[in-house]
């Protein structure tokens, strides 16, 4: 199990302990993060998982892919720490991740 | 304009006809042939002409009441997405992916960021750009903005999103709608609550909408329902282009010769149809409810289906409001689908016998000669009939 601190849309923070080898859109959905629309199924084709993580940096996150930043580059609050979470696998190695959910377009 | 003075005016206009037992009134009698309700190839023309061509009056406002807020529905086979965009501007589309056609959402109303088709995922924003494809890369490059949602064109005035369902097909909403933009705005239905909302079927296109602009029948058909309020054959008219408004005389409408002037409550004296060209009626607009049809043809010229929204002015809370706002919704409902639809089945019915060549519109059935006068100008079916027609009813 990896733990996840989220910052949820309406700023409410939580934890949640998600299991590995699901997508942290999957995780998010599974801890009842529900803003989290995933509405083309988690193929990386809608952005409706977006997120901010803030710590990338120090967590072996895959980078984007070329779909990933074109889609991101979609959304009207595309960031730095932007991700689709949809493309992010849930590993004990992202264990602490911070997560907030980014903001509807 | 129905201001209160105005509505004390049709009020007035009422009561002279209540007291001297007369009626607003057409010049002459006019004939219609019966192969105007029932000629496949005319109905072709005119479907193409006037429903395809014109705008519509296609969703009230208040069905979009957010950004993000969409109707998805299904127009005379053609499926149609309506979306408020962030910016507050409604738009309309075709909802068929640009991929290979799968419709992106089901009929219905609610709220997304994104359209997503369900066959291959291909994503659309809410100003129809395609900003997502699953295996993208796998695809082949393609050029996005030659891909957006087909556009309709789409116009947001007086509490109605108004769309013409032919591509590629613009229209002036401001010179379409001429003066009746006044009375349409004075409505306010961008304030109204959406209480009920039912599909009903029925006949022709005609005799469903002929149904909507007489009062001539209220009597004898309606005489256990809207009947028992409304005056029968007492109509004053008032036409706005191809547009039309009705008043009805309430049978308290005589309370204005008992009464000072000062002690008048004019709205309560009359009811008001707002007759909107091609398909919409706007029914009893005074006072705290309102019917609001879309009267849609079908495939063939003798069937329809009725959007019907039945509208409150505030959303009843108290079981007292509950019970009017319901009793409102039985009544007319009774009255469309038992009473107006049900004879016009028989209508329809009778067409094929050919008992009859023309119908008659009498003078005091003004606003349906006046309809009938639009469908030939809008519609341009080549074979002009109106006016004094005798020997043209015959199926060819």
């Amino acid at each position: 199990m990896t733990r996840l601190h989220v910052t949820r849309r309406d700023g409410e923070q939580i934890e949640i302990e998600a299991k590995n080898d699901q997508s942290l859109m999957q995780a998010l959905r599974a801890g009842g993060v529900h803003e989290i629309l995933a509405m083309c199924g988690g193929c990386c084709s809608c952005a409706t998982c977006h997120v901010y993580v803030d710590d990338g940096s120090t967590k072996p996150l895959p980078p984007r892919s070329k779909d990933e930043t074109d889609l991101l580059d979609s959304s009207d609050w595309f960031t730095d720490a932007s991700r689709l979470s949809c493309q992010i696998r849930v590993s004990e190695a992202l264990d602490g991740l911070r997560v907030v959910v980014a903001p509807e377009d | 304009m129905n201001s209160s003075n105005e509505i004390g005016e049709l009020a007035q206009r009422a009561l002279v006809h209540f007291n001297a037992g007369t009626t607003d009134q057409a010049p002459e009698q006019m004939r219609v042939p019966v192969t105007a309700y029932n000629d496949e190839q005319r109905y072709a023309c005119e479907i193409s002409n006037v429903f395809r061509g014109l705008p519509l009056a296609l969703a009230l406002s208040i069905q979009l009441p957010d950004a993000g807020s969409y109707l998805a529905l299904t127009v005379m086979e053609t499926p149609v997405l309506i979306v408020r965009g962030k910016d507050g501007i409604v738009r309309a589309f075709l909802n068929v992916c640009r991929h290979r056609g799968a419709a992106l959402c089901k009929d219905g109303t609610g709220k997304a960021p994104r359209f997503v088709c369900p066959y291959h995922a291909w994503s659309y924003d809410r100003e129809g750009k395609l900003v997502g494809m699953y295996g993208k890369a796998t695809f082949g490059d393609v050029d996005a903005d030659e891909l957006s949602l087909t556009a309709l064109h789409c116009e947001e005035r007086a509490g109605i999103v108004w769309v013409c369902l032919t591509p590629g097909k613009t229209f002036d909403l401001g010179s379409w709608l001429g003066d009746f933009v006044g009375p349409l705005e004075t409505l306010n239905l961008e304030d109204w609550h959406i209480h009920d909302q039912r599909d009903i079927p029925g006949p022709g296109w005609k005799v469903v909408l002929d149904g909507y602009l007489e009062v001539y029948h209220h009597d004898s058909v309606h005489g256990q329902t809207v009947g028992q309020y409304t005056i029968g054959n007492l109509l004053v008219h008032d036409t706005y282009g191809p547009h039309q408004r009705l008043v009805f005389g309430r049978k308290s409408l005589p309370a204005m010769n008992e009464l000072p002037e000062a002690e008048w409550d004019t709205a309560d004296y009359i009811r008001i149809i707002h007759s909107v060209f091609p398909n919409i009626s706007i029914s009893g607009v005074v006072g705290d409810h309102c019917l609001f049809s879309q009267v849609f043809p079908g495939p063939k010229p003798e069937t329809t289906i009725t959007k019907q929204f039945v509208l409150s002015a505030k959303k009843p809370e108290t079981p007292q409001e509950l019970e009017q706002t319901e009793t409102f919704s039985r009544m007319t409902l009774q009255a469309v689908k038992d009473e107006d639809y049900a004879i016009g089945a028989t209508i329809q019915a009778g067409l094929k016998t050919k008992a009859n060549k023309d119908f008659i519109f009498g003078r005091n059935e003004p606003a349906l000669q006046h309809y009938h006068r639009m469908v030939e100008r809008y519609g341009k079916w080549p074979q002009p009939d109106v006016k004094g027609a005798t020997g043209s009813g015959e199926a060819a």
